[in-house]
């Protein structure tokens, strides 16, 4: 039997995960699939958590809002870090220290 | 398991909420509208500028009518997505008028209208950005609220990024897309932990924030925390405004004239509205508030008096006043504090605004983009620079600007509650303290204006624009609303 703490915890597994990508990383693709994998811990969590839920599919709605909204997110991400690339000829965010203060 | 509604009596309430929802349907049409004009009319910047300003002003009307014709009560529009009474639409009137100020400064923008690509796209991307900020304000649901606050995230990334021709751009926009996209996700994670402790989406559910008096204090705080990151992004407090200096500098001035106020007025407005509940969740949640607030208005003002370049202390003083206005979430919230808390954003968006677009038209006209090649500008230009200084006057909070009555109000509504909240009085110490503290590098515009010798600075040709109208016509407004403020409270 497959209880509720066992989604939980996988999907908190993804989420620290996905966050040690996001800081450790030195590549902004692998940034932006670490957010990925903080997303689908949170669409795991979803889809969990509905099954408790007193209206019926309400979880399930919003996973599939979050998987269209992620896939929006990540499309306009990568054009960004594209851009940024053609100028500077890096994607390391490591290297993008021009600007402090 | 039941279900929660019928479908015949869904669909009643659907096609019943319709009436109410017809401003953002408004801007959806102009929207879809602008994607079509510029598809099969060539050169039509002038026309897409028209139908955008044409339907922001429509949905303003529209406004307009239903705040006359509301019911005192609340309404919860299709199914409990949308909430409909006065406060709500009294601060998407406010955002919509912030708004359309920011599009006449945007096709003002020479560095967007220099855009080989043009500028339409851009008008496209900012109508959806607005439809974004108008649901934000009135959502009671949480799919709602996230589908409007990643709407009007993704907005606003491509509308930093828009103009990238140089390397600097590049970089703040990828540090703005990167951070916002953690921010976001990590805002997602507490979300559905708010749904799976309360079994529900609907925020105006009166069970929903009862069932939080059985999970622990901690759990219940992390959830809010993580709530808070991705609110606190868009609102950029501190620890989440790491990348507001980098994207206001690069971005075209009036981009961030957009960002530093629009987004601002409905993240308040919502937040301002969930205060209460919110408390519920957590018993500390004012604790964290009220820590956020003395910490962004520390790191905001001290930062700012470093600064050289003109946006980037803007940037800082807005980080300033972002933490001045989180004091007001942990006051009861009735309609006077609401009232409050719209006339200060009404006072800071104008201001705020103003003081944009004096640096955007400082900039075009004498290419002034620093403290130091302002020396000596009062003499050369007579009509822009007065009105800087008084939008300076009036971000200190001086006499006898709009400022001043609107942080004369918080600081009587917060003097009045300090018995009833910990931790205020220190907070407010603070808030005095950086207020003076703001005089220095507020004051450091005018002193470098009028009272320094010009050295070097470049008289090009100065032409009159249309922008320099609207600068005057803020300054009045700022100074009028000064002297007589209940002329401007709409409700």
């Amino acid at each position: 039997m497959i209880s509720l703490q066992h989604f939980l915890f996988i999907a908190a597994v993804l989420f620290c995960l996905g966050i040690y990508a996001v800081i450790t990383r030195k590549n902004a693709i692998q940034v932006l699939i670490g957010i990925e994998l903080m997303i689908n811990a949170s669409i795991l969590n979803l889809v969990a958590f509905a099954k408790y839920d007193v209206i019926n599919n309400n979880g399930q709605l919003f996973a599939l809002f979050v998987i269209v909204l992620a896939a929006a997110s990540v499309a306009v991400g990568l054009v960004i870090i594209l851009n940024f690339f053609k100028r500077v000829k890096t994607i390391d965010p490591n290297k993008a220290n021009s600007l402090r203060g | 398991m039941r279900t929660g509604l019928d479908i015949a009596q869904s669909t009643e309430n659907i096609i019943a909420s319709l009436s109410y929802f017809v401003p953002e349907l408004i801007i959806s049409v102009g929207f879809l509208l602008i994607i079509l004009i510029d598809l099969f009319i060539k050169r039509a910047e002038r026309l897409v500028f028209i139908a955008s300003l044409v339907t922001l002003l429509f949905a303003a009307i529209a406004y307009f009518i239903q705040l006359n014709i509301i019911q005192t009560n609340s309404l919860l529009l299709f199914n409990g997505m949308f909430l409909h009474n006065s406060y709500v639409i009294g601060f998407k009137l406010l955002a919509l008028f912030a708004s359309l100020l920011s599009l006449i400064f945007f096709n003002q923008d020479r560095d967007l209208k220099n855009h080989p690509k043009g500028i339409n796209d851009f008008f496209t991307i900012f109508l959806g950005g607005v439809l974004g900020l108008l649901t934000l304000i009135s959502s009671a649901n949480l799919l709602m609220l996230f589908l409007s606050i990643e709407i009007l995230s993704i907005a606003s990334y491509l509308m930093v990024s828009y103009t990238n021709k140089e390397k600097l751009q590049a970089e703040a926009g990828m540090k703005y897309v990167l951070f916002g996209a953690t921010a976001s996700a990590i805002m997602l994670y507490g979300l559905t932990f708010l749904y799976g402790f309360s079994g529900s989406l609907n925020l105006y559910n009166e069970n929903i924030f009862i069932a939080f008096e059985h999970i622990n204090s901690f759990s219940a705080s992390l959830v809010l925390l993580m709530i808070l990151a991705g609110i606190g992004f868009k609102l950029s407090f501190v620890p989440f405004h790491f990348w507001t200096p980098d994207a206001y500098q690069q971005a075209p001035t009036s981009v961030s004239s957009f960002l530093s106020t629009v987004p601002k007025i409905a993240v308040f407005s919502f937040l301002f509205r969930l205060a209460a509940p919110f408390q519920l969740v957590s018993i500390h949640f004012s604790s964290i508030i009220l820590f956020a607030a003395g910490l962004t208005m520390l790191v905001g003002n001290v930062m700012a008096v470093f600064q050289k370049d003109l946006k980037r202390l803007l940037a800082y003083s807005s980080i300033g006043h972002t933490g001045f206005l989180l004091m007001l979430l942990v006051l009861p919230n009735d309609s006077i504090m609401s009232s409050n808390l719209w006339f200060y954003l009404f006072a800071y968006s104008i201001t705020n605004i103003g003081a944009f677009m004096s640096v955007a038209v400082l900039d075009t006209n004498f290419n002034v983009k620093t403290l130091e090649q302002m020396k000596g500008l009062g003499k050369l230009n007579t009509l822009i620079a007065p009105c800087l200084v008084i939008f300076m006057v009036s971000l200190t909070g001086l006499p006898p600007t709009v400022g001043f009555i609107a942080k004369f109000v918080v600081f009587s509504s917060l003097i009045s509650e300090t018995t009833a909240i910990s931790f205020l009085v220190p907070i407010l110490i603070v808030a005095v303290l950086t207020t003076v503290l703001s005089l220095f590098y507020y004051f450091n515009i005018p002193l470098h204006i009028y009272l320094k010798k010009p050295e070097g600075l470049i008289i090009k040709k100065q032409k009159l624009i249309f922008l320099d109208f609207i600068i005057v016509i803020l300054a009045i407004i700022v100074l009028i609303a000064g002297v007589f403020p209940d002329f401007f409270k709409i409700f």
